[in-house]
């Protein structure tokens, strides 16, 4: 089995140091409240997307977009090519983790085939204790 | 090739009053504000600044364009915005 770090975590951290989040809200970006807001996810705002910091009105959409491209390009992209190679030869491929959850990650990997777990955020710990036991 | 940078004078107060309200390291400021600056240049910054002052709690944002946030939702479920797989 191949272990690869590339969770939401790492995404969290580059929104919280690296990006313009900081510069919108003019003080130092929250990775728990990144976390909470990326949970709440993206609503549609007059049609357009909107992804609020926390409990202000503050819409970082274009920050998370920005940001999650950039993950994909750096750490989704090699392994989501191998994922597909093994959708071809008829695999059912399973996204687990919290990172299956992530706002438009989430339904881009569904537009590719790819079958979303409803308990994502858990499927770690479970298959863990089951590895365990 | 620079690889140092220098801080004039006259914009080492406001550098070292926004490092310290941002938390981040001087020379990180410093890579954000070329980050920034060329996003700037290019057409691609996401945000626009407005004229602002230290602040500690978190203000309403400003009114951002029609072209800032993105394309239109028609369903939520769908919806990948700009982003490549």
């Amino acid at each position: 089995m191949e272990v690869k770090d590339f969770g939401a975590e790492y995404l969290i951290e580059r929104i919280a140091v690296r990006s313009e989040l900081k510069a919108l809200i003019e003080q130092p970006p929250s990775k728990d409240i990144i976390n909470r807001s990326l949970e709440v996810s993206i609503k549609s705002k007059n049609k357009k997307p909107c992804l609020v910091y926390g409990d202000s009105n503050i819409n970082f959409y274009k920050v998370y977009e920005t940001e999650l491209q950039d993950f994909i390009n750096c750490r989704l992209r090699e392994i989501i090519k191998k994922l597909e190679h093994y959708k071809l030869t008829g695999d059912k491929v399973l996204v687990i983790g919290g990172g299956s959850k992530l706002p438009l990650l989430s339904a881009a990997l569904k537009k590719k085939g790819f079958l979303i777990s409803d308990n994502g955020a858990f499927d770690n710990l479970v298959g863990l204790v089951v590895e365990v036991a | 090739m620079v690889d140092k940078v220098r801080i004039k004078k006259y914009q080492q107060p406001k550098v070292k009053q926004w490092s310290q309200a941002l938390e981040i390291p001087e020379c990180l400021f410093v890579e954000d504000s070329i980050t920034f600056y060329i996003r700037f240049l290019e057409g691609k910054h996401l945000i626009e600044i407005n004229p602002i002052t230290v602040n500690p709690t978190l203000v309403p944002v400003m009114e951002e364009s029609q072209e800032q946030l993105g394309e239109d939702i028609e369903n939520l479920d769908e919806f990948t915005g700009g982003i490549e797989l």
